[in-house]
């Protein structure tokens, strides 16, 4: 009788494991000769499946106007030209647009004055992100920034970075913040992502832009998030500028995870 | 590699990983269990990179496979050793318990 050889899976060193516990990467998985052990390869399948699905969750924009209501926040609600989630997946381009009425009702909404903060909440590749993390965000920042004059909040769903450009150029804004759902990974499906723009119009790069990136329960804290982004936001008013050309030398500013 | 929202899952990677290898591709980038937590995407793991010499024949760069030797992680044919006491993993535990080396 003709049997296949059995394999078993061989587990990590337990030190191995022991060390694994400090970190969300999938180390310390063992082996099977020398692959993924099925455990592995099933538990991986799973997570992939919940991140997909992750992507298309729906933003609950009328749970985010009833908190910014209480908050006595002004609000409006845009969209891109991008009319499902499939049309923002395939064309970044359309999410970086507004649509006809967005745009109408913003231009009505600036009364033809400038401000300085324009604060936009952006669905982008995670609605889940934005719920849980948008909101504690600004009750962080709020205080810190009460002495600018800022923009009705802006909620903007099927929405890239670049429409905030968009939104800012046409409430006059100075600088213009972007808090945006990053791509969800196996492991974190709500990394919360932030992009300020100084002097916002259609047409900026990414190299003009920052990026606070990673604010979730195992990434940045909401106060490590406020601080910095309240230091760029006043280095932005400042000198006009943000992305290269705030930090011109290779000398990061000293306000905590920054990346340009 | 490959993003959440894109049309691609590690069947793909599996695919791809095979085909280069076929083709004479002499590097591909790992990181551990195929999953990039910080950039938030996916990838291959070190186990397909095994995979991918061990069904080609292949073997790891020379200095790389003495670094591997020296290490404690693999034998003198280049297999991974199944119950490594690893130096380094001891110098980590000291680390991250703040004691110097």
């Amino acid at each position: 009788m003709n049997t296949a050889p059995t394999l078993v899976a061989i587990e990590a060193p337990s030190l191995m494991q022991e060390l694994a516990a400090r970190t969300p990467a999938r180390v310390a998985l063992g082996r099977s000769g020398v692959s993924l052990p099925t455990a592995a390869v099933l538990g991986f399948g799973l997570a992939h499946a919940q991140a997909r699905d992750a992507v298309h969750a729906v933003l609950d924009v009328a749970d985010l106007r009833a908190q910014l209501d209480a908050e006595n926040r002004a609000v409006v609600e845009v969209r891109s030209q991008a009319g499902t989630r499939a049309a923002y997946l395939a064309r970044p381009d359309w999410g970086r647009s507004l649509d006809a009425a967005s745009r109408a009702r913003l231009e009505a909404c600036a009364q033809g004055r400038d401000c300085e903060l324009l604060l936009v909440i952006s669905d982008g590749l995670s609605a889940t992100a934005v719920q849980r993390h948008a909101l504690p965000l600004l009750r962080d920042l709020w205080p810190r920034v009460q002495n600018l004059s800022i923009a009705p909040m802006v909620i903007a769903t099927q929405a890239r970075v670049a429409l905030a450009d968009e939104v800012g150029e046409c409430l006059r804004a100075r600088v213009a913040v972007s808090l945006i759902g990053e791509r969800p990974g196996l492991s974190t499906p709500d990394s919360l992502g932030v992009y300020l723009t100084a002097q916002p119009r259609v047409g900026r790069s990414d190299a003009e832009r920052h990026c606070i990136s990673n604010i979730h329960a195992a990434g940045l804290s909401y106060a490590s998030a406020a601080i910095s982004l309240h230091a760029l936001i006043d280095a932005a008013l400042r000198s006009g500028r943000s992305g290269v050309q705030l930090c011109p030398t290779s000398k990061p500013l000293n306000i905590g995870n920054i990346k340009e | 590699c490959y993003t959440n929202h894109a049309e691609a899952d590690q069947n793909d990677m599996d695919s791809l990983l095979t085909q280069l290898g076929v083709a004479g591709v002499n590097y591909i980038m790992g990181v551990p269990g195929a999953d990039d937590v910080m950039l938030n995407y996916q990838s291959t793991s070190f186990h397909d990179a095994l995979y991918l010499r061990r069904v080609l024949g292949l073997r790891a760069a020379p200095e790389f496979e003495t670094w591997l030797q020296l290490q404690g992680v693999v034998d003198e044919v280049g297999t991974p050793i199944t119950d490594a006491r690893l130096p380094m993993l001891q110098d980590l535990r000291a680390f991250l318990a703040g004691q110097t080396p």
